[in-house]
């Protein structure tokens, strides 16, 4: 069964896709808007501005792959290809490793589709304390709503696989909170392979859906090309210098691209945007750039089912439990959720080898794992870690992990545990290097209460960034307005999961959508009538 | 590079031990130690056919993919050969691919684990790579794991990730994870 592709298609129409790694001389570039990135807040924002009139350019860093190219839903393949540092990205003592995506669609092409709104508190939190403006719940519905119509978001209507089924059935039996995870999916085909680019578009990530829309409004998309450095002068950006990439995106050609926009949208992620603004040494007088980068610290219990759980297919994630997110103590909560486990991913949070390795591995078929996300950045001892760069100017990130969050996640593998025997597990092991597998819930709870909550020996991950360049009307914590203008540089966007104060408590894509459709519709507003008039 | 050749600033086990937890300027000073060693590779090029690894490095990335391997290396030398040489040729793909700090780190490691001083004291490895076994790494991935220093558990955490990412994404292994892979229908019907 033939998919569409839909550049080939594209192309042959007449869309301006240049792969700057052919580019054999140096060129000045115009538009009305740069966009930095091709994920979910650029993505999104290209389609806003090109629809308002505009000219749009977009820069990616990665490469573009379609349809065509994820037809061998080969792990190593796509890992090594679609994601920041081939998957290898970690926070600079590499704790954490971050699973971020690198590609024409960034994120949104290798995302697990979870859609969740942004939750209340979450918005109240910022309100209160960065002085956002007009993000209420009910000033937010509305354009979460739209993207969600814009990218098809619905509760997952298919039975859970095996995988998620235990969160389900688990949270059921102990009489806790659970829901079915909302999807961006049109006509999916329950492949459990979202991982690693969806072979059939159904998924609707940004590379087939806000991007073909500006592309078909005559946006330019330029990949394997790195925005180097912003040039700030008297309170605006007046230029932006990027350098060409070679075909493999590791090494620049020596070609560069000057960029002339009316106006500046970085969208490369919570990593990769603070970088950017600390390599041009943007305005910041008070510090803020890079500060306050959240995670959701991730931590992972593994257990083994006598019957069949198969993991590695069916949707990656259809269920959620935030019963513990919002603690009644005011503590830190985390939400759960469940990973797909194709033998790949599997085998690298396991952190073993060898014999005990190989025996983990031949139960992969019989194991359920479930993995709690932190909620960090709502306390003082949890204020998420920093992005700086080093002498080259390339992006560090460090994070520490301090008590109150070593305990929340001892919680968790406690609650992990406690539904996944509830759910029928004949063993259970946290996901640490000093866990052994406990046949029940009183071994589980004196093993757990043992762990050495340390960095390294416990096993933690992350797939989400939020915060660096926090929005806000306050000036000293905030580096962006509640609309997304740079608080010192007057044509100057953030779009992108940098813009948070802090986590979420969810999933980011949706709250991504609604803060950046709503911001870039009033850039549009801001920009457009100009742009008309000079037509 | 001789592995005992080490001047008499060179840390000794006690010193070593002495080093923080978990702390980032602790590679710095093995790093530096190794420099004076005369052992880093930062500037050595990569070996030929690869694109980051250097020819010294090549034994010990074999003997990483095998120890993480263990009993799930296949049995038809011809095929675990196969296996390895693809795992070695991974891992070049992945460390190629990180951003120049971790690379720089990574690097750190690498050269340490090809000093003897190190290798033999943190590692309990006393043979050069090129003439050590699967259990020698398997020795050292125990020690790392074991140890009380939160760097050294980092090092653990990265070669073991490294090793079964290499290893257990190749088709090869999928039979001992007993994973069909993608569901036959639809790699049919994609494919069609």
């Amino acid at each position: 069964m033939a998919i569409n592709d839909l550049y080939t298609d594209g192309l042959a129409k007449g869309w301006k896709i240049r792969d700057a790694s052919t580019l054999t001389r140096d060129e000045t570039l115009e538009a009305d808007v740069v966009i930095v990135g091709s994920g979910a807040g650029g993505g999104t924002a290209a389609e806003i501005l090109s629809a308002a009139g505009l000219s749009v350019l977009m820069l990616e860093e990665g490469a573009l792959y379609t349809s065509r190219d994820f037809k061998a839903l080969d792990e190593f393949s796509s890992y090594s290809k679609l994601y920041q540092e081939a998957a290898g990205r970690a926070t600079s003592d590499g704790a954490i490793p971050i699973l971020q995506g690198r590609a024409v669609g960034g994120t949104t092409l290798v995302n697990w589709t979870t859609s969740i709104r942004t939750p209340a508190q979450t918005l109240e939190y910022w309100t209160r304390d960065f002085g956002l403006k007009s993000s209420a719940s009910d000033d937010m519905a509305p354009w979460f709503a739209k993207m969600e119509e814009r990218l098809g978001v619905a509760p997952w209507a298919a039975e859970p696989n095996a995988n998620n089924a235990v969160l389900r059935d688990g949270c059921e039996k102990l009489g806790l909170h659970w829901k079915t995870i909302p999807r961006n999916v049109r006509g999916c085909w329950n492949l459990g392979y979202c991982g690693v680019g969806c072979p059939v578009n159904a998924k609707q990530s940004m590379l087939v859906t806000t991007i073909p829309a500006a592309l078909d409004r005559g946006m330019t998309l330029v990949h394997h090309a790195r925005a180097d450095r912003l040039q700030f002068a008297g309170g605006r950006v007046n230029g932006l210098t990027v350098h060409a990439l070679d075909a493999d995106t590791r090494h620049p050609t020596g070609i560069t691209l000057n960029v002339r926009a009316r106006h500046y949208v970085l969208a490369g992620g919570a990593i990769n945007t603070p970088a950017l603004l600390l390599r041009s040494k943007a305005p910041d007088p008070h510090q803020r750039i890079g500060q306050r980068t959240c995670v959701h610290p991730v931590n992972a219990s593994l257990a083994v089912f006598e019957r069949q759980i198969d993991g590695f297919h069916g949707a990656p994630q259809s269920i959620y439990s935030d019963h513990f997110l919002w603690p009644e103590d005011g503590g830190i909560g985390y939400k759960l959720e469940v990973p797909p486990l194709q033998p790949m991913l599997a085998s690298s949070v396991l952190a073993r080898y060898g014999d005990a390795l190989a025996q983990d591995m031949a139960q992969l078929p019989n194991t359920n794992v479930l993995i709690a996300l932190m909620r960090d950045g709502f306390h003082e001892q949890s204020a998420g870690g920093r992005v700086r760069i080093d002498d080259a100017g390339q992006p560090v990130f460090d994070y520490d992990v301090h008590e109150p969050l070593w305990n929340a996640l001892r919680h968790a593998f406690v609650q992990m545990a406690e539904i996944q025997f509830a759910a029928g597990a004949k063993s259970v092991r946290p996901a640490h290097i000093d866990a052994e597998p406990c046949a029940n819930m009183d071994e589980a709870r004196a093993a757990i209460a043992a762990l050495p909550m340390r960095k390294h020996r416990t096993g933690l991950v992350t797939a989400h960034l939020m915060g660096g360049c926090a929005m806000g009307e306050d000036r000293q914590r905030c580096v962006i307005d509640s609309r997304g203008r740079h608080h010192e540089t007057e044509n100057l966007s953030i779009f992108d999961g940098s813009m948070f104060p802090s986590s979420i408590g969810a999933n980011p894509q949706l709250t991504i959508y609604g803060f950046v459709s709503r911001n870039a519709t009033a850039l549009a507003e801001a920009l457009a009538p100009a742009a008309k008039a000079a037509a | 590079m001789s592995p005992d050749w080490a001047p008499a600033t060179a840390l000794d086990r006690r010193g070593f031990l002495k080093l923080g937890a978990g702390s980032a300027a602790a590679f710095t000073l093995l790093g530096a130690s190794v420099q004076l060693a005369g052992c880093s590779q930062q500037a050595t090029p990569a070996a030929a056919g690869f694109r980051w690894l250097t020819a010294a490095d090549l034994p010990f990335a074999r003997l990483l993919v095998a120890g993480v391997a263990g009993s799930a290396l296949p049995a038809d030398p011809a095929v675990a050969d196969a296996a390895l040489e693809e795992g070695v040729r991974r891992i070049d793909i992945c460390l190629d691919a990180l951003g120049a700090p971790a690379q720089k780190e990574v690097r750190k490691l690498f050269d340490l684990l090809q000093w003897g001083p190190f290798r033999r004291f943190a590692g309990g490895v006393a043979k050069p790579w090129s003439e050590a076994t699967a259990a020698d790494m398997q020795a050292l991935l125990a020690n790392f794991s074991a140890s009380r220093l939160g760097l050294l558990n980092g090092a653990f955490r990265a070669l073991a990730k490294i090793g079964s990412i290499v290893f257990w994404s190749q088709p090869v292994a999928y039979p001992l994870a007993r994973y069909p892979g993608p569901p036959a229908w639809a790699v049919a019907a994609l494919n069609a």
